[in-house]
């Protein structure tokens, strides 16, 4: 599953917003869940979302006026893959919004 | 009251949600079932269970089958009033043929649909559900061992529901033990047989819903070794096709007798006389049980759907009563002060029996819809691999469905009864026929002791533990998938607790079985059981993830999702702990159980 969020605030402070938002996000996964973050390039990075013994895979790629990235959906997920989806697009604009 | 209602959001959720990773979805040719169509099919089909089968269920209890003159001054077996016309729609709108092959007639639908389907049927009317269930077990042996001849002769009437079938294994001196029977068929020559010999106990075996009945009867040749190695299975019509394909002449068979039963009352159960009956072998010569258990396994998960069938409609009827009947002050304070009493509803103890009669169903139907997709990956599924690994799995839980269910069906009726106190015990009240009904699904197609007996000396040990791998592996891969310190904790840790006492039960049971085996005999009801709350408790524990993440991402049906969490809370905290009594009982092996000499009882 593909996603892509429009922002204005060039790519240098979208980075540090979603580094400064990361930490917030691992405190709502749930069921004492685990989110690893591993950057891949100055601006691209991998997240691993863990929770009740499921992984969601999430790769991220910061550009001056767009976040893009991919979200895998596990196969015991897949039935709320939308929900999935849009948790992480969600996430990720609230990261965006908050200076 | 006989109370109804299908419970379609929890078969969509058995059926869509609760088993995406069991790597038996996804099958070739099935892509057209999407979930918007299933959901019309099952939405379809409550409609018709609801409507038509419901309201003749009680009548059709009160009034039975029964002998009937004709107009030629003959008499014959009529079903209750209503029956026919039911089932006129009911195979005038394709539902006897929905999962049967379409080169048959069928729809090809899965079976996982087809046993949701089947399980609101049997809520609303099992007796009636046995004439099309005895019809289909008849096409899957005649489809799998009958000559290309007979296919084409007989099959594309009995997928329409124009001709029904019946199956004729038992004799008044046997019935487990088939090896003993003596129903003999002679060859004429020209390729037929002459049956004779008389049966009991046959469903459907005569009746006036079909202008033909089919029988598959168990018959020795006259070379025929002695045992069960020397029956053999034949095809005997009522009336003997003409050069149409119509019924023609009559055959040598009749109805002797209308069994006088405690339930089911509405299914014609016969006996039956076969008098030099002209009839044809399917499949090889004295290997007819072979044929017969093709059948009899179809038939077996069928039996269990029963079981969850009437114990969801019992859970339902008792939920009305408990709401509408007005007895005492909650212990807590009255919560309806207005009223004379409280509704029965807020009393812990009617809790209890309702929180459990919903557990049962809830936890029934996600195993069976497990096993139903298996079932369907059995036939369909894309590779050999897959292919194997569901007959395997189908193999070991066959008679897990059949004798869990149906023991639990009883229980749910019995416990509506009692939800009902003396109402229940009235007939009026609806519910004690759900007990009546429910009784003979623990004694056919091979008795609940039998089902534990195959699954402990035939399933366990089978392919040196192949066929309990299929059940085991997904069981502690969730576990270790899910152990940590989350939510869930409670859960898994009662879960593991339970699986291990099933490992260590199963140990046990090789280890002794092996040295006598009567040490299998005395666990097998007990492990059977066992395993069912294990398998029980593995679909609560997958159902309450994917609620928890279904309330987290966001859902417009929080309610359900919050009600599934509650429900599987109370399997694990009030039923579940009953696996540690059955691993106990197994451990303490057959000792006090065959201490008594026979005189002594």
């Amino acid at each position: 599953m593909e996603i892509d969020i429009p922002h204005g605030l060039g790519r240098d402070e979208a980075k540090r917003r979603i580094e400064v938002g990361l930490p917030k996000l691992a405190a709502h996964i749930p069921g004492g869940g685990a989110l690893k973050v591993e950057w891949t390039g100055d601006y691209a990075l991998a997240l691993s979302i863990s929770a009740m013994g499921q992984t969601i895979p999430v790769t991220l790629e910061i550009g001056d006026t767009r976040l893009s990235g991919t979200v895998g959906i596990p196969v015991f997920l897949r039935m709320m893959a939308g929900q999935v989806g849009e948790f992480v697009k969600n996430s990720a604009a609230k990261m965006l919004d908050k200076p | 009251m006989q109370i109804y209602n299908a419970p379609l959001r929890d078969m969509r959720f058995a059926l869509n949600e609760l088993h995406q990773d069991d790597g038996f979805g996804d099958l070739p040719g099935h892509e057209e079932f999407t979930p918007d169509l299933v959901d019309a099919v099952l939405e379809e089909a409550a409609r018709l269970c609801q409507d038509v089968l419901l309201p003749i269920n009680r009548s059709g209890d009160e009034e039975g089958c029964h002998w009937a003159k004709n107009p030629d001054g003959t008499t014959a077996v009529r079903t209750p009033q209503g029956f026919k016309e039911a089932y006129d729609q009911f195979v005038g709108n394709g539902w006897n043929a929905l999962v049967l092959p379409p080169e048959w007639g069928g729809q090809g639908m899965p079976e996982a649909v087809g046993k949701l389907v089947e399980e609101m049927i049997c809520a609303t009317n099992v007796s009636f559900s046995l004439y099309p269930g005895l019809t289909n077990g008849a096409i899957y042996a005649l489809n799998s061992y009958a000559s290309d001849a007979l296919k084409a002769a007989y099959l594309p009437k009995m997928a329409s529901g124009e001709w029904s079938g019946s199956m004729c294994l038992t004799e008044a001196h046997c019935g487990t033990d088939l090896g003993l029977l003596r129903t003999k068929a002679d060859p004429v020559g020209d390729g037929s047989f002459k049956v004779n010999g008389a049966k009991i106990f046959i469903s459907a075996g005569e009746h006036d819903l079909t202008s033909n009945i089919i029988h598959l009867v168990l018959a020795r040749l006259p070379d025929a070794p002695a045992g069960v190695k020397g029956i053999s299975l034949f095809l005997v019509p009522k009336f003997l096709p003409d050069s149409a394909d119509n019924p023609g002449a009559r055959n040598g068979v009749s109805c002797t007798a209308i069994e006088h039963k405690m339930g089911i009352k509405a299914s014609a159960t016969c006996q039956m006389l076969f008098e030099d009956s002209v009839g044809w072998l399917v499949g090889e010569p004295h290997r007819g049980l072979e044929a017969m258990f093709t059948m009899m396994n179809a038939e077996r998960v069928g039996v269990g759907i029963q079981g969850l069938g009437i114990g969801e409609a019992a859970y339902q009827s008792a939920v009305w009563y408990a709401k509408d009947r007005l007895q005492s002050r909650s212990l807590s304070g009255a919560k309806f002060p207005d009223k004379a009493a409280d509704p029965i509803i807020v009393h812990p103890d009617v809790r209890r029996m309702l929180m459990t009669m919903r557990a049962y169903n809830e936890g029934c139907r996600g195993l069976a819809v497990w096993v139903a997709r298996a079932l369907d990956a059995e036939k369909h599924g894309g590779d050999e691999e897959t292919r194997a690994k569901a007959k395997d799995f189908v193999a070991l839980m066959t008679p897990v469905v059949k004798a869990l269910f149906t023991d639990l069906g009883l229980e749910s009726a019995s416990l509506a009864v009692q939800t009902y106190g003396g109402h229940g015990f009235i007939r009026e009240s609806g519910v004690e026929q759900y007990m009546r009904d429910a009784r003979i699904a623990m004694i056919y197609e091979g008795t609940n002791g039998i089902q534990a007996l195959d699954l402990v000396g035939r399933k366990l040990g089978a392919n040196m533990g192949r066929l309990l791998r299929t059940f085991f592996h997904p069981v502690s891969a969730f576990i270790e998938e899910n152990k940590g310190d989350g939510p869930m904790k409670p859960m898994i840790d009662a879960l593991e607790k339970a699986f291990g006492a099933l490992q260590l039960s199963t140990a046990t049971i090789a280890q002794r079985g092996l040295k006598d085996p009567e040490e299998a005999g005395a666990a097998a009801s007990d492990y059977l059981r066992l395993m069912g709350l294990v398998g029980m408790g593995y679909c609560f524990a997958k159902a309450t993830k994917i609620a928890g993440f279904r309330l987290f991402f966001g859902t417009e049906d929080k309610a359900f999702y919050e009600a599934k969490i509650k429900t599987a809370t109370f399997f694990f905290e009030r039923i579940l702990p009953q696996a540690g009594g059955h691993f106990l009982a197994i451990k303490a092996g057959k000792g006090s159980m065959m201490a008594l000499d026979a005189e002594a009882f």
